[in-house]
């Protein structure tokens, strides 16, 4: 597997994790202050880094390959359901498009309801703990599945949140025209074409065509959701 | 534990079962020629099928 993929997909699912984690720190920044709002997100990123680093090894070397394809072949399934049939629902129209504005407001008014300092630090390690925890699962499973691609996977994660980060200050507003479903649907597909590809090896499966098969994954999971969305598309009302 | 079952499985019920169908096909196909692989497939797939038709979360 070329090293520029597992880069690009930990790229795309981690900006979009981060689009929505600076959501809730912009939030937090306004209403209660920058420096509540950056150490608690400095904080969250030391553990999230924390976890991606001791995990990885720990896999490594203590589970076998065979069993470990397995296992991280299923978390990337269940994580590429989860992204996938959400962006299928936002397509087809049966789920609202994520609208960050919207979720900035809802931020700032629970925050002003809550005027506590350890509350305002609480949203924001929160928000990017529980954003990041994913991206940092799947940093790890790029990693246990070779060990050279653990620096690619974890670059393409932090490339992500140092563009969010910069895009960020230099806006001081929340994203409003991310395509995050398409981006959401992109990560989907990737996360669901490895995940398949893995716990199938681990499971001793062969397939067709060795390392090219993933690209047949990923055609056959794009064409899919393409087909439910269109499948599962709302009418429109006269 | 719900918590954790939201993030790793998204409140899905069909994933978790279609994951465990597709791996019992796995186990009885391995060995067989690469169709297996195929077999593999087709169940995921059938299991992004099935759980979109799911209620919207």
């Amino acid at each position: 597997m070329s090293p520029w993929i597992a880069l690009g997909t930990t790229f795309t699912a981690s900006a979009l994790e981060c689009v929505e984690a600076a959501t809730i720190v912009m939030a937090v920044g306004y209403t209660a202050g920058w420096r509540v709002a950056l150490s608690a997100t400095a904080w969250a990123l030391a553990a999230l880094v924390a976890i991606a680093a001791l995990l990885g090894p720990v896999l490594l070397l203590y589970v076998p390959i065979a069993a470990l394809k397995i296992v991280i072949g299923v978390f990337l399934l269940l994580f590429g359901y989860t992204w996938l049939r959400k962006a299928i629902w936002r397509f087809a129209g049966r789920k609202s498009l994520r609208d960050e504005n919207a979720a900035f407001e809802k931020e700032v008014r629970d925050l002003r309801a809550h005027h506590e300092r350890r509350y305002a630090f609480a949203t924001a390690f929160n928000g990017v703990l529980v954003e990041g925890l994913e991206v940092a699962v799947i940093v790890v499973t790029f990693a246990a599945e070779r060990a050279g691609t653990f620096l690619w996977a974890a670059a393409g994660a932090l490339a992500a949140a140092a563009t969010v980060a910069s895009a960020a200050f230099v806006l001081r507003h929340p994203f409003s025209r991310i395509p995050e479903n398409a981006m959401g649907f992109i990560v989907g597909v990737m996360l669901l074409s490895f995940g398949t590809f893995w716990s199938a090896e681990g499971l001793g499966l062969q397939w067709w065509s060795g390392d090219g098969a993933l690209l047949t994954l990923v055609a056959a999971y794009a064409l899919a959701g393409f087909v439910l969305s269109a499948l599962l598309r709302k009418p429109v009302s006269a | 534990m719900k918590r954790f079952y939201a993030f790793v499985a998204g409140n899905s019920r069909v994933t978790p079962l279609g994951i465990a169908a597709a791996v019992v096909v796995a186990l009885a196909l391995r060995g067989s020629p690469e169709w297996a692989a195929a077999a593999y497939l087709g169940v995921l797939i059938a299991t992004l099928a099935a759980c979109t038709l799911e209620p919207v979360q």
